[in-house]
């Protein structure tokens, strides 16, 4: 199908009609598809935290019971950490990225890609199966033996989710083999952009902990179909055995949530300071060490499950030292900005969003790291506002961030700069708003997974409510631009950020091969050769353009 | 500009883009600069799949690593169930299977088109005869109700007997009779004997009656004692039986015995007959005690001159007759004592790890039944034979998991 | 000392004043004890340890941490406040590098960058080298911390106490036998705790303790503390387990030694001279049948009492039988053999004695 396609036109515009979308093998429409995919999943578990906060706006019952409160949290965790925040970058963005910064033509497995995005489909559909045949009450994390005994609908959730785990684990894979087959000569691994190395370090987390997952959820679902009796006490089983398997994953999935989000905030704080990202070869060792770290912690969320005090010790030792890696590249990027020419573009807001929203998250999970600290705040509201801090206000900042930043190459269209602005410190505001009062609110005792609560944690609980809704609202309007964008934004540049990575040097929007003609030969990370030209186009946007070669003056030191 | 590098590794060669002139095979993608660099990446491609299958299959090997050491006499205990004969077999198949593939992969590097359609069919073939043995294994299983959870029951199946000899006493299972002496005959028993099982006719004991005790249990290991006690009433409905026990043994827990069976005897004389823990709803706070007691000697028959059934002795019911046990009975005699608590888990992880295994070998056929198909159609040449190379290099992987499953679950005790 | 005054002036200064505003705005206090009870008519006569425990609740202690009511809950809480200390130092750096940088940075018109360099390995070092330490520092006193939080020294007999979570519901059982469902402990004396779970995962966790620990079925787990103060306290589940996770909660009344030997030899007392309907009562309380069947006709995850005495129940497999003391007998040893369609088959086992099934049976015959 697709070496008939012409080569010159947008890959937007080269073949019309529903079928040319459902049977792309091109991956920046698959990309699109994820994405709107995505932040139709991100309304949905959006919704569904709403739902949560207005109920918790006063103690006892606000809207609804026990019942449904149960499902309304299990069912916003499980939604936005299996259909945005675990696919959100690398599928959306990276889909439709990855390939044009390599100037490759399209990712090593197209067809596989496309199946990876059909069973994000297919896991998308048994989740809202699951929510229509009255919902799941387990937690999104399925601990045994309630999710085996719960009359709630598992089955097709675990299913979900399992499909869920496939289609991360393909991606994963078809990123890898892209990243180490697809590279131009000229590419060395440390000539590669950082994103690249963000998304290299998560495939390889996708590829090698998410079967783990399948696994679990495979034995989860034979559990209750078929009492197999691997996780049920009554019949010999272990239930700690299934938060080991389960946590064996699920850390890792958050560092696969988190590190493609540090990737593209390398990017963007590179072009939007306007100059070369600090320490390049720490960054890029800390995301694999952050890779390969990630998969002796797993026990950390399990310190007072019953695990042995000798297993606590090593992982309470281990988890402080995947810290590190982290805190390095705060310091780097902090680094960045010194001395920078800094522009506050809309993704530059939520850049810096990121950079103090991380920060708080880090450092709560120190908290947490601590042994016997983490006795006295686990499973209260302590963790829920840490681990919002870093997979909401940093891996989803980061995710609308990049999103903008890339909006005007992939759609051929500037979304409003000043909504956008706007919206960016309502989703910081609402943020902080919603998640700071919760810190208080664990440490204080508040225990968590609670429809009910102690009358004097209700201050805190509407604060949490109010700030809620800033942020809901915010991203609702977000998305509500974008769409509007496709048909009625100003037409975009070729390189309106003036950045300096090679998916710039492709057409705007891209072609369907990505480049009509063979891609230049760009030094990334280097800001002398290109120069500003407002006002470049009808609509008034800017352009950078890069300058000829032998007018370049003496550069500045790159690695 | 664009440079190819041959080198066969999965090295971080660069490859230049924007060939796409002249594939000699149509099968090679256009985003691919040649046939060398596609057939490159779909083999790091699958390379990583594999690694990706291992960690698939590694939680059940976590699991069983668990499970054994926690508790190793389940193990010793419950391995003989599985028939390492078939095992074997199911091995060696699998060993030629992964031959036939690997040789697929030399005739189409070497154009040999039949020689290629004829590796595929075998390999498909042994896959095939692989998965009929496990058919012949499974249905044997769910024949003698060796399955896994509540499932397993071997003591109760009609066709389980094989497993209990005079020493093995399944818990729950145990003989005994309620002799009525205004009728002289037996009345009702303690246990459900397994239909068609008959016991050694030398077994000679005494009738007795069956007195079952439930006992509530405190502490844990040496510290373990009994609380309290009462009595029960033998066949009172089982607190969990309810839920799809099948087989008509629905509402029993405590071992109840028909008129319609054999009348049995205490083989031991008076004493506790049995004692097991009631785990399955009960919590580990509860153990059922059935102890057999002596009754009167019965009554006898009021006349004295008609004949005895020459059968009928005291202590001796009627037996059928009686069968030699056979050599597959007989495999199994050295098992004693009942089967340790929670045996069903070593059949949830048998059933886990050879079930998934098999899965992967149904997956596997599918994927060789398609090269056939395209075999035959003439797709692969020597310049395009990746399919059948990455398709080789999966079923050795799946050939590779049962190499160690076998000995894990078949052979060692 | 510096990093912790300024982390508690930074923290106090920023949210003090929704704390000082909170007594005046929140709502007045719900029922203390048991949540789940019904609007029934309050007990004829509360005993005094039940009066002690049905004292309203006054938060008391520090902006972020409730009062310390166990001797070793100073570890976690020194802990917490350096660690608070630390983050909001490094909190503070980081931020105000960042504004600093962006303000002092901002493009303006004409404005090129200025060279700098794009790396600095002594920086590098420096800045993994430092939190390297810290984090080195930080795992070793939480290490010996938690050591002490969870080595559980000799107890006296008296003082070890078992504990049964079920859902949704907390039953002690003390030395003596006595049982109850808020936990009574002495002061300045440690006490262990044993404890299971008859059905799923649940967690118990007393946040004025620093206590908190798993409660795993078919298995016991163990936590110990040393109460430092009398006073009513809050002891939560912590590990969701299903529809009333949040209304599993109790109280923890710690006892001056002489009213703790008192507690117990009164309520042995008193749950020795219960009988029939009143032990009934006791019992469905404290084992927690109220939080599933109601008193007053309405229905929740079982059927109600009321008046269901002598009636005919249909149960799932058709039959039908008539609800007398067999039916509850029946019904509290094997639940699982009288399932009745319309409600889920939740009902666990729990272990009463004859005299408590009668009297169950007593209690449910009076509720009319």
């Amino acid at each position: 199908m697709s070496a008939d396609l012409d080569n010159t036109v947008s890959y937007l515009e080269v073949k019309k009609g529903l079928g040319s979308w459902l049977y792309t093998l091109d991956h920046k429409r698959i990309g699109m598809m994820y994405l709107c995919g995505i932040l139709f999943s991100l309304m949905l578990g959006g919704a569904f935290a709403l739902l949560v906060r207005t109920e918790l706006f006063s103690p006892g019952m606000t809207i609804v019971g026990q019942d449904w409160y149960n499902k309304f949290f299990t069912l916003h965790g499980a939604v936005m950490v299996f259909l945005v925040i675990i696919p959100g970058i690398p599928a959306a963005l990276g889909n439709m990225v990855l390939p044009i910064q390599l100037g490759a033509p399209d990712v090593a497995f197209p067809k596989l890609n496309l199946a990876s995005f059909y069973l994000w489909c297919s896991g998308a559909f048994l989740l809202l199966l699951a929510t229509g045949l009255g919902g799941v009450d387990t937690g999104w994390t399925f601990y045994t033996p309630y999710s085996i005994e719960t009359q709630t609908a598992v089955i097709p959730a675990v299913a979900g989710a399992f499909l869920l785990g496939f289609s991360s684990i393909f991606t994963g894979l078809n990123f890898l083999v892209t990243i180490h087959k697809f590279r131009p000569a000229h590419m060395g691994w440390f000539q590669m952009p950082l994103n690249l190395w963000a998304l290299y370090a998560t495939a390889l987390m996708q590829v090698l902990a998410t079967p783990v997952l399948g696994i679990t959820l495979l034995l989860l679902f034979v559990e209750r179909f078929m009492h197999i009796g691997i996780f049920d006490p009554t019949l010999g089983g272990d239930p700690v055995l299934f938060q080991h398997f389960f946590w064996f994953y699920s850390h890792p999935a958050v560092y696969i949530m988190i590190v493609p989000g540090m990737g593209v905030i390398s990017e963007m704080i590179t072009t939007f300071a306007r100059k070369p990202i600090f320490g390049y070869r720490f960054i890029a060792y800390s995301s694999v060490a952050l890779a390969l770290f990630s998969f002796l912690v797993w026990g950390h969320h399990m310190f007072v499950s019953g695990q042995s005090r000798l297993a606590n010790m090593v992982f309470s030792a281990l988890t402080f030292s995947v810290g590190i890696p982290s805190a390095i590249k705060v310091f780097n990027w902090a680094a960045t900005l010194y001395k920078g020419d800094i522009r506050l573009d809309t993704p530059m807001l939520y850049v810096l969003s990121f950079l103090i929203l991380f920060t708080i998250g880090g450092l709560t999970g120190i908290f947490l790291a601590v042994l016997s600290i983490d006795v006295h705040l686990h499973d209260t509201y302590f963790v829920v506002a840490h681990f919002h801090y870093v997979m909401m206000g940093s891996t989803l900042v980061a995710f609308v961030g990049a999103l903008h930043y890339w909006w005007p190459k992939l759609s051929g269209r500037m979304y409003p700069e000043t909504i956008g602005r706007v919206c960016a410190w309502g989703v910081f505001i609402g943020f902080n708003l919603t998640f700071l009062p919760q810190f208080v609110m664990g440490s204080r005792g508040m225990p968590r997974r609670y429809w009910d609560y102690d009358p004097e944690y209700t201050l805190y609980h509407r604060i949490s409510t109010v700030g809620a809704f800033i942020l809901g609202v915010s991203l609702f309007v977000v998305v509500c631009y974008l769409a509007w964008s496709l048909k009625r934004g100003k037409k975009a540049t070729k390189n309106p950020w003036g950045a300096s990575t090679l998916e710039w040097e492709a057409p705007t929007p891209p072609t369907v091969f990505n480049f009509p003609e063979p891609p230049p030969e760009v030094e990334i990370y280097n800001y002398d050769d290109l120069v500003e030209v407002p006002n470049a186009n009808e609509d008034g946007v800017t352009n950078w353009e890069r300058r000829p070669a032998a007018d370049k003056p003496a550069t500045s030191s790159h690695h | 500009m664009s440079d190819h590098d041959h080198d066969h590794g999965h090295g971080d060669d660069g490859h230049g883009h924007h060939g796409g002139h002249g594939h000699g095979s149509p099968w090679i993608q256009h985003h691919y600069d040649d046939a060398q660099h596609q057939f490159d990446s779909g083999k790091l491609g699958i390379w990583f799949f594999l690694v990706q299958e291992v960690l698939f299959f590694s939680g059940l090997f976590v699991a069983y690593i668990l499970y054994r050491y926690h508790h190793p006499e389940i193990y010793a205990y419950a391995h003989s169930y599985l028939d390492v004969k078939w095992g074997a077999i199911n091995t060696a198949v699998l060993i030629i299977s992964s031959l036939t593939a690997a040789w697929a992969v030399r005739c189409a590097q070497l154009a040999q088109r039949r020689g290629l359609i004829f590796c595929l069919a075998v390999t498909i073939a042994c896959a095939c005869g692989f998965l009929g043995i496990k058919y012949v294994e499974y249905s044997h299983k769910i024949h003698e109700r060796i399955l896994f959870g509540k499932k397993f029951d071997p003591c109760i199946a009609s066709a389980g007997n094989h497993l209990l000899n005079k020493e093995n006493y399944c818990p729950g299972v145990k003989t005994s009779v309620v002799w009525d002496a205004k009728t002289n005959k037996a009345d009702r028993g303690c246990l459900d004997a397994p239909t068609g099982y008959d016991w050694d006719p030398a077994l000679k004991g005494i009738q007795g009656k069956c007195v079952v005790n439930e006992l509530t249990m405190s502490g844990t290991g040496a510290n373990r004692k009994e609380v309290s006690r009462r009595p029960v009433e033998a066949c009172a409905p089982s607190p969990d039986h309810g839920s799809g026990h099948g087989g008509g043994h629905g509402k029993q827990t405590y071992p109840c015995w028909t008129l319609e069976q054999n009348p049995h005897v205490c083989p031991k004389g008076p004493g506790a007959m049995v004692h097991y823990g009631d785990h399955t709803s009960r919590g580990s706070t509860v153990e059922i005690e059935v102890t057999c007691e002596a009754v009167p000697a019965p009554v006898e028959p009021k006349d004295a001159l008609a004949p005895v059934d020459g059968k009928l002795e005291r202590g001796e019911a009627s037996f059928k007759k009686p069968v030699t046990p056979s050599k597959h009975d007989l495999k199994h005699e050295f098992q004693s004592g009942p089967p340790p608590e929670h045996t069903n888990m070593f059949f949830s992880i048998y059933f886990a790890m050879t079930g998934l295994h098999g899965l992967h070998v149904l997956f596997g056929i599918f994927v060789y039944i398609w090269l056939l198909v395209r075999a035959i159609k003439g797709h692969f040449t020597p310049d395009y034979f990746g399919p059948v190379d990455y398709a080789a290099l999966y079923w050795h992987l799946v050939d590779l998991i049962w190499i160690f499953l076998f000995p894990l679950l078949y052979l060692i005790h | 000392m510096k990093p912790y005054l300024l982390a508690f002036a930074l923290v106090f200064g920023l949210f003090a004043p929704p704390a000082m505003a909170q007594p005046a705005a929140a709502p007045p206090p719900a029922a203390a004890v048991a949540p789940a009870a019904p609007a029934a008519a309050p007990p004829a006569e509360m005993t005094w340890w039940e009066k002690e425990a049905a004292k309203p609740y006054v938060y008391e202690g520090t902006y972020w941490l409730p009062p310390a009511a166990n001797k070793d809950a100073k570890g976690p809480d020194d802990l917490f406040i350096w660690v608070l200390g630390m983050s909001a130092f490094f909190f503070v750096a980081i931020t105000a590098c960042v504004v600093y940088f962006v303000i002092k940075y901002r493009h303006k018109p004409g404005r090129k960058p200025e060279p700098s360099p794009s790396h600095n390995d002594v920086l590098e070092i420096t800045w993994t080298v430092i939190p390297t330490i810290i984090a080195v520092i930080l795992f070793v006193y939480g290490w010996r911390s938690y050591i002490s939080l969870t080595s559980i020294p000799e107890t006296r007999p008296e003082n070890q106490i078992a504990v049964t979570a079920q859902k949704w519901n907390w039953s002690f059982r003390y030395y003596n036998g006595v049982e109850d469902n808020v936990l009574h402990v002495p002061v300045d004396q440690p006490v262990k705790l044993t404890m299971t779970s008859t059905d799923v995962l649940h967690s118990f966790f007393v946040p004025v303790f620093r206590v908190k620990q798993d409660i795993v079925p078919r298995r016991f787990t163990y936590v110990w503390f040393w109460p430092t103060r009398t006073g009513v306290y809050r002891l939560y589940c912590t590990e969701y387990c299903g529809k009333d996770h949040s209304l599993m909660k109790t109280k923890v009344v710690v006892h001056s030694a002489g009213n703790y030997e008192r507690y117990l030899s009164e309520a042995f007392g008193k749950q020795m001279s219960l009988s029939g309907a009143a032990l009934g009562e006791s019992v469905y309380k404290k084992k927690g049948c109220e939080g599933c069947h109601t008193l007053d006709g309405s229905v929740r995850l079982g059927p109600s009492f009321k008046g269901v005495w002598g009636t005919d129940v249909k149960l799932g497999d058709g039959s039908s039988v008539k609800f007398d003391e067999a039916y509850v007998r029946n019904s509290i040893q094997a639940p699982q053999g009288q399932s009745r369609p319309g409600f889920p088959p939740s009902m666990p086992v729990i272990p009463l004695s004859d005299k408590e099934i009668e009297g169950m049976a007593e209690f449910i015959k009076a509720q009319k």
